[in-house]
């Protein structure tokens, strides 16, 4: 069962992007800011197989996560998909390629259309739940 | 005139000398002839002592001033006396034997000798002048006198005597004077003034050529005035009605002043018309004394001075019009300055070297500085780094180029360090050595308009964007799993879509006020209403959403007078504002006060305590009676000092737009256009974390204000 580290500030949608891809078969693990991603990554020994994070998510100094997420060693050989508004598109496009990235708001599908196309960059075969 | 005075005079001396000289020599030749007599009765009776006078002759003709000549009928020397030794050089020996014509120094016309000696042989006496050679060579002129001395029989010429004065001194003299005279007379005649001499009775004696040729223009020298004529006969002649009168009388008294030595000299200048014209002359009166008897002789000159006063005339017109200008140009400077101290446009005046000659108080105003203490910086200290390229495109093009380039934006920081983002113009001043005008327009609120719209759209964005992406997750879950889904989960994803719907109706609304306010262009409506009672409906209306929190509402209406004339639904919607969002910023167990006091209540001075804190916000004539005021408490976060200029901006959230606190940025501002439009206004005053209170005003409809 492919683990996603979920990161989203709004609950609403947190609880919604959860719970679609639960149904999908994913296990997913919900931190509501930027630092319980951080936390968990350091923390936890059950490495998630994705991070899938909105990027406007801060850390406790405030820094922005996805700085973080593309940086830090925690994270290495860690894929991760951004969840980007549009108005911080050009943000995100100089740190990240093309596909790291899904423009809110998105449809179940796209999400998990993005996650898999990922995954199977990444570890070259086909992972699903 | 002096000259040929004194010339007159030394010729009348001379020849008042020549004169007696001829006196004396024709005495001196009878004493000859008596001489001569005596010589022959003495060489008749051999004794020489017995005629005692002639030894007195002998001494009278060897002391004489003049020449003496004795020649023999052949015109051989016979004798010369001393004098003729001392001026021509030749001793008695060296003369005798020789004939005069040793003196000859070919200047004499033959014609002379001819005559002398055809009258002289016939027994005539001859004088003329001759201009002979001394034996040294040199010239002299003498006067001489020659004449036979016949024997006792009669017919025969014995001797000739010749009696000669010299007189190159007055040949000389006489020359001179012809020179002088004729300088003289050049002189007076060359002049184009118009010269007249007088005597003491002022008869004109001498008048110079131009006296003729211009007599005719002047009234004041009328045109028979001439030789002969009494000068001042003919000015006191003038028409005492003529407008040359007054000229004519002015110019008599001044020449009488002169003749009578009354004053040296006088002069006056005068116009003369004629016709259209008019020409200005300047008369000159002079005097000087005759050497003869010391008489008076006045010299009168007229002058034209027209184009000299013409000149004069149109330096001053032009010194005039040049005073004008300059008194033009500097009211235009002052008007100038005027203006660009007044403006409120940042201007400054650079030289051609980017040097500032000039701020305007705006200027210095907008950058924090003391009157014109930048003078003398460069203009690209005042502009940060960033600016620096497109401010030095734009100076070469000012100055290379005459089509006025578009302005650049720059940023400038001011003395305390702060910047500010400006719209910078440069014109060159054509008339002004490459000085350039630099108009600054500070944008700075522009760019904070821009700001705050661009923060808008991303926060509106990011609202917007999340109520939908939930929308569409719970929608495309339902959609893909709807087998899969419990009953329950579906309700739940239902619910969820409705209420994520319901939040986007909501910031619709928030931005459709907004637009729609601005549509209304300040349109009022026309419908009477009671405040008090909007306010109770709305408060009644959020009690439940407030008591969700734990929040009370307490409400206190004061006296009447809350009645207005407009749009229900405008007051509804500034009720509905404030007390929202005194909940929503005002924690759990909260409580929020409003009070109305009616226009009534205003009147007296007795409000409500809350009231002093707006003391400098509301109007002059809040205790006119006229205003209601509305105060909105809460015990809630409180609005950061930072916040409190801004809080009624457009789009400004301040610091609830990092806080999980929902809101557009739109509903503040919407309360106080609403107020205004109603000529009411809004003010807040917030201590932190102590909650906030807002306090507005609005012209109450009354029973007076309907008519």
């Amino acid at each position: 069962m492919t683990r996603v580290l979920l990161g989203e500030d709004n609950p609403v949608l947190l609880r919604e992007i959860a719970h679609a891809l639960e149904i999908h078969g994913y296990e997913v693990i919900q931190a509501s800011e930027g630092q319980c991603i951080i936390n968990y990554l350091s923390e936890s020994d059950r490495k998630p197989d994705i991070i899938v994070s909105d990027s406007t998510l801060k850390d406790a100094a405030h820094q922005p996560i996805s700085h973080y997420l593309t940086t830090s060693e925690a994270v290495h050989g860690i894929p991760t998909l951004f969840m980007v508004a549009f108005n911080a598109i050009s943000d995100i496009r100089s740190m990240t390629r093309n596909d790291d990235y899904i423009i809110k708001p998105f449809r179940t599908d796209d999400l998990t259309a993005a996650i898999e196309n990922k995954l199977r960059r990444i570890y070259r075969t086909g992972v699903s739940g | 005139m002096q000259t040929e005075t004194t010339l007159r005079q030394q010729i009348a001396e001379l020849q008042d000398q020549l004169d007696s000289r001829s006196k004396a020599l024709t005495q001196a030749e009878a004493q000859i002839r008596l001489l001569e007599a005596r010589q022959v009765c003495l060489r008749q009776q051999n004794g020489a002592e017995k005629f005692p006078e002639l030894c007195v002759l002998s001494h009278v003709v060897n002391r004489t001033p003049a020449s003496i000549i004795v020649t023999d009928a052949e015109g051989e020397i016979q004798y010369v006396n001393p004098y003729f030794t001392k001026l021509t050089g030749y001793t008695l020996s060296e003369s005798l034997g020789n004939t005069p014509r040793m003196l000859k120094s070919g200047l004499n016309p033959p014609h002379v000798y001819a005559d002398l000696w055809a009258t002289i042989t016939s027994g005539q006496q001859w004088e003329g002048e001759l201009h002979n050679c001394k034996k040294d060579g040199s010239l002299y002129w003498e006067y001489a006198r020659i004449a036979p001395v016949q024997d006792d029989s009669g017919g025969n010429i014995t001797h000739f005597i010749a009696v000669k004065e010299d007189i190159t001194a007055f040949k000389q003299n006489e020359r001179h004077l012809r020179e002088s005279e004729a300088f003289v007379h050049a002189t007076l005649n060359a002049l184009s003034a118009q010269i007249a001499i007088l005597d003491a009775e002022g008869t004109i004696i001498a008048v110079n050529t131009a006296w003729h040729a211009v007599t005719d223009n002047t009234q004041a020298v009328p045109a028979k005035t001439d030789v002969g004529v009494n000068y001042l006969d003919v000015l006191r002649g003038v028409d005492p009605l003529s407008e040359d009168a007054v000229t004519a009388q002015t110019i008599m008294r001044g020449m009488n002043a002169v003749i009578t030595g009354e004053r040296d000299s006088f002069s006056l200048e005068y116009p003369c018309r004629n016709g259209q014209e008019t020409r200005w002359y300047i008369v000159r009166v002079t005097h000087f004394r005759t050497g003869e008897d010391n008489a008076i002789r006045v010299v009168v000159a007229h002058e034209d001075i027209t184009e000299r006063v013409m000149a004069e005339k149109m330096l001053a017109d032009s010194n005039k019009r040049l005073e004008a200008t300059v008194k033009t140009r500097t009211k235009q400077l002052q008007r100038v300055n005027r203006r660009l101290n007044n403006v409120s446009t940042p201007i400054l005046l650079v030289n051609a070297e980017g040097q500032i000659d000039t701020t305007n108080p705006a200027f210095d105003r907008r950058m924090g500085y003391e009157s014109q203490a930048l003078l003398g910086h460069s203009l690209w200290d005042i502009f940060d780094d960033d600016s620096q390229p497109a401010l030095m495109k734009l100076w070469r093009t000012v100055h290379t180029s005459e089509i006025p380039r578009s302005p650049i934006e720059a940023c400038l920081t001011t003395k305390d360090g702060a910047t500010f983002e400006a719209e910078v113009s440069l014109s060159l001043l054509p008339e002004n050595a490459g000085h350039v005008v630099c108009t600054l327009y500070d944008i700075s609120h522009l760019k904070e308009v821009e700001r705050l719209k661009d923060q808008f759209i991303s926060v509106a964005s990011h609202d917007l964007r999340t109520p939908v992406s939930a929308i569409l997750l719970s929608a495309s879950t339902i959609q893909h799993y709807y087998d899969r889904l419990s009953d329950e989960r579906k309700r739940e994803k239902v619910a969820q879509i409705s209420e994520q719907a319901e939040r986007l109706k909501e910031l619709m609304t928030a931005i459709l006020d907004v637009s729609r306010f601005d549509a209304r262009h300040g349109r009022r409506g026309d419908t009477i209403f009671d405040t008090g009672q909007v306010l109770e409906i709305v408060a009644n209306e959020l009690k439940e959403q407030a008591a969700l929190k734990g929040q009370q509402i307490e409400v206190e209406i004061n006296g009447g007078g809350t009645h207005i004339i407009g749009e229900k639904s405008d007051i509804t919607r500034v009720w509905q504002n404030l007390l929202s969002n005194a909940i929503k910023y005002t924690g759990t167990n909260g409580q929020i006060k409003v009070k109305l006091f009616g226009a009534n209540e205003t009147a007296n001075p007795h409000h409500s305590p809350e009231l002093g804190d707006f003391a400098a916000h509301l109007p002059d004539d809040i205790q006119s009676g006229q205003y209601m005021i509305g105060v909105i408490s809460d015990t809630g976060h409180g609005i950061p000092e930072e916040d409190l200029p801004h809080l009624f901006t457009r789009f400004y959230r301040g610091w609830a737009a990092e806080s999980d606190i929902k809101g557009t940025g739109l509903g503040l501002a919407l309360t106080r256009d609403l107020l205004q439009l109603y000529e009411g206004d809004i003010a807040v005053s917030s201590k932190e974390a102590n909650g906030a209170t807002f306090c507005f005003w609005l012209p109450a409809h009354t029973a007076e204000s309907e008519t």
